[in-house]
């Protein structure tokens, strides 16, 4: 029955409307390649245009006109190849017979396709101005590229690596990282280098519904997403793509998973079955990206220890964007998208993203736009002003920035008015005199200069992290130790009212955001005044520099192990409060049997034994705030090299994971051994 | 009191027959029974109070096209969704309406919705000049559930050519940080009490609302910078009373009159206990809750023209006070003991 049949070849390729695009995109790659082969040159294909279209089908593949351009040289000639992946650029043109008579094919089909194309490069100039920044400056090559070279070539390696049958490693790759730090830009780069065709796993829409235990011959009906998505893992890895009129096939595929199916996150085992399935008989690699957020629905609880070293994954984390290659890579969008920007504002937007690169850019863009500049269509009506709208920008630029300074108070200023305590030397306040003559050491003459509700009301950050960071920072504007004591009683009032109450499900119902807010006013109000308040001989105005809040760390990583352990011990009540300073380290001491398997070891190695706190303890110090800062509550960015974890580069270089295997164990054993009693002693002294 | 509220007995029966005639001549009219928030949303970036700088970014947008996606985050009735389909309007012309999809937290918006409804708007063709995008609107995208937005985040990406997302939330926290990377975050703060006495006045000029201006000042104070609640009061003070004046507006939004409130805490400070309790005993008979109590409590406190440490220590004791009724204790001795520990502040016994 006809509409049956549509509805599934709709699942197939997602859309009737990427098919049209896919059609348009393989006349355009026929038409590349007559010019290529016209003009006896390779030509470098402007990948951009590739990228920003929707890499949907799996047929569709986003380095197939790249590679096919590269291939094709190999291929006509009939030659096995025997090449590595690796050689990255062939430019022989083919001269065989059967080359020729392809030429003149194409060169009769160029001369047809000669308008179309005209019509076409129209429209996708078009489509290239509908594109967000994001999206239209998708890095060209790995050469501007942003990310790290080390981590670049770390998932060059795999990739290459993969290709070889003989090194018979893991297929599965795991790319995680914080959002924004270039996870698929990277992974499509490289497969564009490579010449290996991508797939891509999107979630498809349910358009039918599935019923677990319907008795049916009829497979059109609703299939459930798991056995999609395992019978996509599968067949994609083994079955080629159809071939299409004008595309050269491409000899590798790397599959790429980013959107994981939501059931997953309910069954897991499935998911790991799945991978199981396939590291048995799947013959392309994998890749899949996450994010790591602490998030509850975190794609990286899919991945287990015990699953990573059991199918011996290769796990590759990237690290945020450094702010100098921030810069620089927004600088170049800058001068691709034709406005010319300050440095210290792209400094000032790099620190505020946080390291997310794509984040930064959406910024930029949002902040940097002014009046479109005259198109070429409307260009015989309107004369273009270049100079003077050169100049009016420029002017624009600046006013804008100094607005947004003072419309929202940055984290920094507002931090630094509240811990500076500047008094209004001129405006004596005359409701001071109200004050009871016994509590006469309580008055303050002076008045702020700013008043605290304004501070409150301008911080742009969470409560909690505002308040974090003012404990964190004030003890150093204090002078006389008594008032530190003041202050530090206010702090902690303010954080008891952050913290106890359950307006989540009692009194305001679904007005929670009014309760929220009121509980937030109220403890920024007490912190704040507080601290101005008890510090009646602030420091004098010289700088100091203010520190990221240690506790939010340890609150994440609280969270982490709060979250992990749920996961790994269903059974038992990790609810109750014993559970983490009972159980966990006595479950610790329990060396025999298999009492835990290896994610559970892993983790009650990790919370239930106390190291020796002096030595490994370690204060950061050195974390200390921007002026720019705009309270992101992720961990700043590191610097690339030195943070190369343990598992990524082991994993890489030595394509097994055995080595890495035996010293998570050997290290356990020893800690199990002797050395936790003695530490236990010292932290408890 | 009492002979304030006989006077405004007699104002209200007189303004209410004016506004009864009112009501007769304009009856005709369509536009009478148009909710004033909806009657006076505005629908040019001009129009919009308030945060000025990002409307104006805004609308630089809704000019040349092209934006990026966008977080709109902010406390409720600053404007967010008013600013969002003015872009929109602006932006898509007469093809607002197929090119514009709007869904906020009524509709039913779980995975599957991500997945076929958005899905199917986003691949939907429709013909815009180049530059204009289709635009989805998600309204109060923090109440999404996380698989939902999960689900979002790779749509987003494949359909950025020819498809935009605005999504607006309270708490830009509760948006998962991968779609906050894919997205301009753009903050509302809450409108100043100037912006929305502005605007008020001017809806009174347009409708020929009496007031005196002790009845703006009560709507400006219930409102809290929330213009649409602002609005919804005055029409219902206006409709209910046909006049505006303080009693009247704390009589439709039923809040402890912070006046009354003012006083309370001016005989704390000067340690007059039997006086506030009196105060705080009309509150609490008046069948006021404990929580809109002390809430008001705080309000009125902030503002108050007091000693700094007495400030500090008053929000702090009804800050505590707040918690231990949101624990569930919301009893009348809990506010009495708020009162006694508030007027043994500034008497220097400690």
């Amino acid at each position: 029955m006809p509409p049956k049949i549509t509805l599934k070849r709709r699942k197939r390729t997602d859309t009737s409307f990427e098919e049209r695009q896919q059609l348009i995109h393989e006349i355009d790659s026929d038409d590349e390649e007559i010019q290529v082969i016209a003009s006896k040159k390779t030509r470098h294909a402007a990948c951009g245009d590739q990228i920003g279209d929707p890499p949907i089908c799996p047929s569709k593949t986003a380095s197939a006109r790249e590679g096919s351009k590269k291939e094709r040289g190999k291929s006509l000639r009939g030659e096995p190849d025997q090449a590595t992946p690796s050689i990255s650029s062939v430019s022989v043109v083919g001269t065989g017979i059967k080359g020729k008579m392809n030429l003149q094919k194409l060169e009769a089909m160029a001369r047809a396709t000669t308008k179309i194309k005209e019509e076409y490069t129209k429209a996708q100039s078009n489509e290239k101005d509908c594109l967000p920044w994001v999206d239209r400056n998708f890095p060209k090559d790995l050469e501007e590229h942003f990310v790290h070279k080390k981590k670049v070539n770390d998932l060059r390696v795999w990739l290459q690596n993969s290709l070889n049958a003989d090194q018979c490693q893991s297929r599965i790759c795991l790319l995680t990282g914080p959002t924004g730090s270039g996870k698929t830009a990277t992974a499509y780069l490289l497969a564009n280098e490579l010449e290996m065709e991508i797939k891509e796993w999107i979630n498809p829409m349910s358009l039918t519904q599935y019923e677990e235990n319907r008795n049916f011959t009829d497979e059109i009906y609703g299939r459930s997403q798991t056995e999609l998505f395992s019978d996509f893992l599968l067949r994609s890895s083994q079955y080629s793509a159809l071939p299409v009129k004008g595309k050269k096939k491409l000899r590798n595929k790397i599959v790429v998973v980013e959107d994981i199916p939501n059931q997953f996150f309910r069954d897991t085992e499935a998911f790991h079955n799945i991978l199981r399935n396939f590291q048995g008989c799947g013959t392309s690699p994998v890749i899949f990206i996450v994010g790591d957020n602490a998030s509850g629905s975190n794609p990286m609880r899919l991945f287990t220890n015990g699953l990573l070293q059991e199918l011996g994954i290769v796990q590759i984390s990237f690290n945020s964007v450094a702010p100098t290659l921030m810069v620089k890579f927004m600088a170049l969008v800058c001068s691709r998208e034709n406005v010319t920007v300050q440095q210290p504002i792209l400094e000032g937007v790099a620190a505020a993203s946080g390291g997310d690169m794509r984040c930064a850019i959406n910024t930029l863009q949002f902040k940097i736009l002014q009046e479109k500049p005259v198109t070429k269509e409307n260009g015989g009506f309107k004369r273009p002003l270049p100079r003077v709208t050169k100049v009016t920008r420029d002017k624009m630029l600046k006013s804008e920035e100094l607005a947004h300074k003072d419309e929202s108070l940055f984290l920094f200023r507002a931090l630094g008015k509240v811990l500076y305590n500047k008094r209004n030397r001129s405006a004596v306040s005359t409701v001071e005199d109200q004050l009871h003559k016994d509590l006469l050491n309580q008055k303050r003459e002076f008045s702020c200069e700013d008043d605290p509700e304004d501070i409150a009301h301008k911080v742009e950050v969470s409560t909690g992290t505002f308040i974090g960071f003012l404990s964190q920072n004030y003890v150093n504007f204090f002078t006389s130790i008594e008032e530190v004591s003041k202050a530090a009683r206010y702090i902690s009032d303010a954080e008891v009212l952050l913290s106890n109450w359950n307006y989540e499900d009692c009194s305001y119902g679904s007005n929670n955001f009014k309760g929220q807010d009121r509980k937030d006013q109220l403890a920024l109000s007490i912190a704040i005044r507080g601290l101005m308040h008890s510090n009646t001989i602030p420091v004098s105005s010289r700088w100091r520099p203010l520190k990221k809040p240690l506790c939010s760390d340890v609150d994440i990583k609280n969270k982490q192990i709060v979250d992990r352990t749920r996961h790994l011990f269903p059974t038992l009540n990790s609810f109750l409060e014993g559970f983490y300073h009972e159980d966990i380290p006595f479950l610790a001491k329990i060396t025999k049997g298999n009492v835990l398997n290896q994610d559970q070891r892993k983790l009650v190695n990790e919370v239930g034994i106390f190291k020796d706190l002096r030595n490994t303890y370690k204060p950061k110090w050195t974390e200390t705030l921007d002026e720019k800062f705009a309270g992101d509550e992720d961990k700043c960015s590191e610097d690339d090299e030195i943070s190369s974890t343990l598992t990524d580069s082991s994993a890489v270089y030595g394509a097994y994971n055995f080595v890495e295997i035996k010293s998570v164990d050997t290290k356990a054993t020893v800690e199990d051994a002797f050395p936790e009693d003695f530490q236990i002693d010292e932290f408890e002294d | 009191m009492d002979s304030d509220s006989m006077d405004t007995d007699i104002v209200e029966v007189n303004t209410a027959k004016q506004s009864m005639n009112k009501a007769d001549v304009t009856g005709t009219d369509d536009e009478s029974n148009v909710p004033w928030i909806e009657k006076y949303r505005p629908h040019t970036f001009e129009e919009i109070c308030g945060n000025e700088e990002t409307t104006a970014r805004l609308a630089v947008f809704a000019q040349t096209g092209n934006m990026p996606n966008l977080i709109l985050a902010g406390p409720p009735g600053v404007g967010k969704t008013t600013t969002i389909l003015c872009l929109a309007r602006i932006l898509l012309g007469d093809n607002f309406r197929e090119g514009v999809l709007e869904l906020n937290a009524s509709n039913d918006r779980g995975i599957d919705v991500v997945r076929n409804k958005i899905k199917l708007f986003a691949q939907k063709k429709v013909s815009l000049p180049a530059g204009k995008h289709k635009i989805i609107i998600l309204d109060e995208a923090d109440s999404m559930t996380e698989g939902a937005q999960q689900a979002l985040r790779r749509t987003m990406e494949l359909y950025s050519s020819t498809t935009r997302f605005a999504l607006a939330c309270n708490n830009s926290e509760k948006v998962i940080p991968p779609i906050q990377s894919r997205c301009a975050v753009v903050r509302f703060g809450k409108l100043s009490d100037a912006q929305i006495l502005d605007k008020v006045m001017s809806v009174c000029a347009l409708e020929g609302i009496e007031y005196v201006n002790e009845g703006l000042e009560a709507i400006v104070f219930t409102a809290q910078g929330d213009m649409r609640q602002a609005l919804n009061n005055l029409q219902a003070t206006f409709h209910g009373f046909g006049f505006v004046n303080s009693s009247n507006v704390f009589k439709v939004c039923d809040e402890p009159s912070p006046l009354m409130v003012q006083e309370m805490l001016e005989f704390c400070k000067d340690g007059k206990i039997e006086e506030a309790y009196q105060r705080l005993s009309y509150l609490w008979k008046m069948g006021y809750s404990p929580e809109d109590i002390v809430g008001n409590i705080f309000r009125v406190c902030k503002t108050c023209k007091f000693p700094e440490y007495l400030k500090l220590m008053f929000i702090k004791e009804i800050g505590m006070t707040h918690m231990k009724i949101a624990d569930g204790l919301g009893t009348f001795i809990q506010l009495t003991g708020l009162i006694a520990t508030l007027c043994s502040v500034n008497r220097g016994d400690e």
